[in-house]
């Protein structure tokens, strides 16, 4: 009796400590999937037909591709665009949001640089890496693995070759 | 209560067991981390201290003016340095500068008595001395998991996450200017992030100037971005830039407008003795040809 109650605090004990090593490591990554208002790409995208880097700007000449404030939803969105019975909804979602809804961290580690500008000047589709609207309204992030990254490099994903050499990407 | 002998020896071996494992835990989060302290100061300190050290330098010797890499012909850069001895007065801003750009961490107590500092600039006789980024790097050559590998922009490169720490290319380097990271600066708060652009080295990780490769790339990457061709024009080394005297310059070798070019045009050309026959890229320039 008294070895099970050991043995069961022992086991307490280490189901904590893991616990504790995953909640206080602290990587260059972070996922936060942290949507105040839910987006729908799809209609935006595909119904409207907006540019990505429309909203997304920087994709298309920046290093990074960045999200948009509050202020660049309400550029359009300062009047009601339809009759639709969710605008009410909308407006009043649009009024408690901050002023940056969305909070991304990238998921690209410190040690690797990803331009966009230079993919979007050599004809890559942001859809290459970041899936189809509807992937991207379900909630799925790039995640590129360097054997993908290299892979299209070489050539092998009907591109045009590009660099392969280590410092090319790495610093 | 009664308990057989076997039962005993269970609960007891269990428990042995137990606190065997518990002695094993990574103990990182019980033990907290001094406090990352960002104080420049710090770092002053410990150039300062650095800078008293007396390292021989060894002799310059006169080489030939660095052209293209043999192992990358078609390229049109080859990135390099020039340090004006003859205008260098050895005050070591320029080592403050690598410092706060490349983010590199400081050593504890026991490293600083062995003279092991982490600054990619040492002060020799009262000369810069920083990785020399040879056309022929013996470093490579040794690298067992091609870690230390040759850029096509003439640079000797460094690829941390590759690193496994066997010191081959620091035992190799003729100039002795290779940093291993023998303490976990970060554990021990000796690091601090002065600049996003660079990321940290871990423990167990070779380290060495880079000749802000940071910098080239964006530069490049604005570039064809751009669409135009890529010389370089323009880019610094944190170094370059801090030198009160301008005695460092930075450029691209392979362009005859670069103002490294111009710089070096009609000056004596040196390098150390050990790796004159190397082909290094960072060179000395010490009066006229």
């Amino acid at each position: 009796m008294k070895g099970t109650l050991l043995l069961c605090f022992l086991g307490c004990f280490g189901i904590a400590l893991i616990a504790a090593d995953l909640f206080f490591s602290t990587g260059d990554v972070i996922a936060s999937k942290n949507k105040t208002i839910a987006f729908s790409h799809e209609l935006h995208g595909a119904n409207i037909g907006l540019d990505c880097t429309h909203c997304h700007t920087g994709a298309r000449l920046g290093y990074k591709a960045h999200f948009p404030s509050k202020q660049d939803c309400l550029d359009c969105h300062r009047l009601p665009l339809t009759d639709s019975a969710g605008i009410p909804k909308l407006d009043s979602a649009l009024q408690v949001a901050k002023a940056m809804p969305w909070q991304t961290e990238s998921r690209v580690p410190a040690h690797v640089i990803f331009h966009h500008g230079v993919h979007a000047k050599a004809n890559i589709s942001c859809e290459t890496c970041h899936g189809s609207i509807a992937e991207i309204d379900r909630g799925k992030r790039a995640s590129v693995k360097m054997g993908e990254c290299l892979a299209c490099h070489r050539g092998e994903k009907g591109f045009a070759p590009a660099a392969t050499d280590c410092a090319r990407c790495h610093r | 209560m009664d308990q057989s002998r076997r039962d005993f020896l269970k609960v007891a071996s269990l428990v042995l067991g137990g606190l065997a494992l518990w002695g094993c835990r990574r103990n990182k989060n019980f033990s907290p981390a001094p406090k990352a302290s960002s104080d420049i100061s710090l770092w002053k300190f410990e150039i300062k201290q650095a800078m008293r050290r007396n390292i021989p330098l060894g002799d310059l010797v006169p080489i030939k003016i660095p052209g293209p890499l043999p192992k990358f012909p078609k390229e049109i850069n080859r990135f390099g340095m020039a340090i004006d001895l003859d205008i260098c007065n050895g005050c070591g801003e320029c080592i403050l500068a690598c410092v706060l750009e490349n983010n590199i961490s400081r050593v504890n107590d026991c490293e600083a008595q062995k003279g092991r500092f982490m600054h990619w600039i040492e002060m020799r006789e009262g000369v810069p001395v920083m990785c020399s980024h040879c056309g022929d790097a013996p470093c490579e050559k040794v690298c067992p998991t091609g870690a230390a590998v040759a850029s096509p922009d003439g640079m000797s490169a460094m690829i941390y996450p590759r690193c496994i720490g066997s010191r081959y290319c620091g035992a190799n380097c003729p100039s002795k200017t290779r940093k291993f990271n023998y303490t976990d600066a970060r554990a021990e708060g000796l690091s601090a992030k002065f600049n996003p652009e660079v990321p940290l080295r871990n423990r167990g990780v070779m380290e060495k100037c880079s000749l802000c490769v940071q910098r080239l790339q964006n530069d490049r990457l604005l570039a064809k971005t751009l669409g135009k061709e890529w010389r370089g024009m323009g880019v610094q080394s944190a170094c370059a830039m801090a030198c009160p005297k301008k005695a460092i310059v930075f450029g691209n070798w392979l362009d005859s407008e670069s103002p490294l070019s111009q710089a070096v045009r009609g000056r004596g050309i040196y390098t150390l003795k050990s790796i004159q026959g190397l082909d290094p890229s960072v060179v000395y320039l010490v009066g006229r040809a």
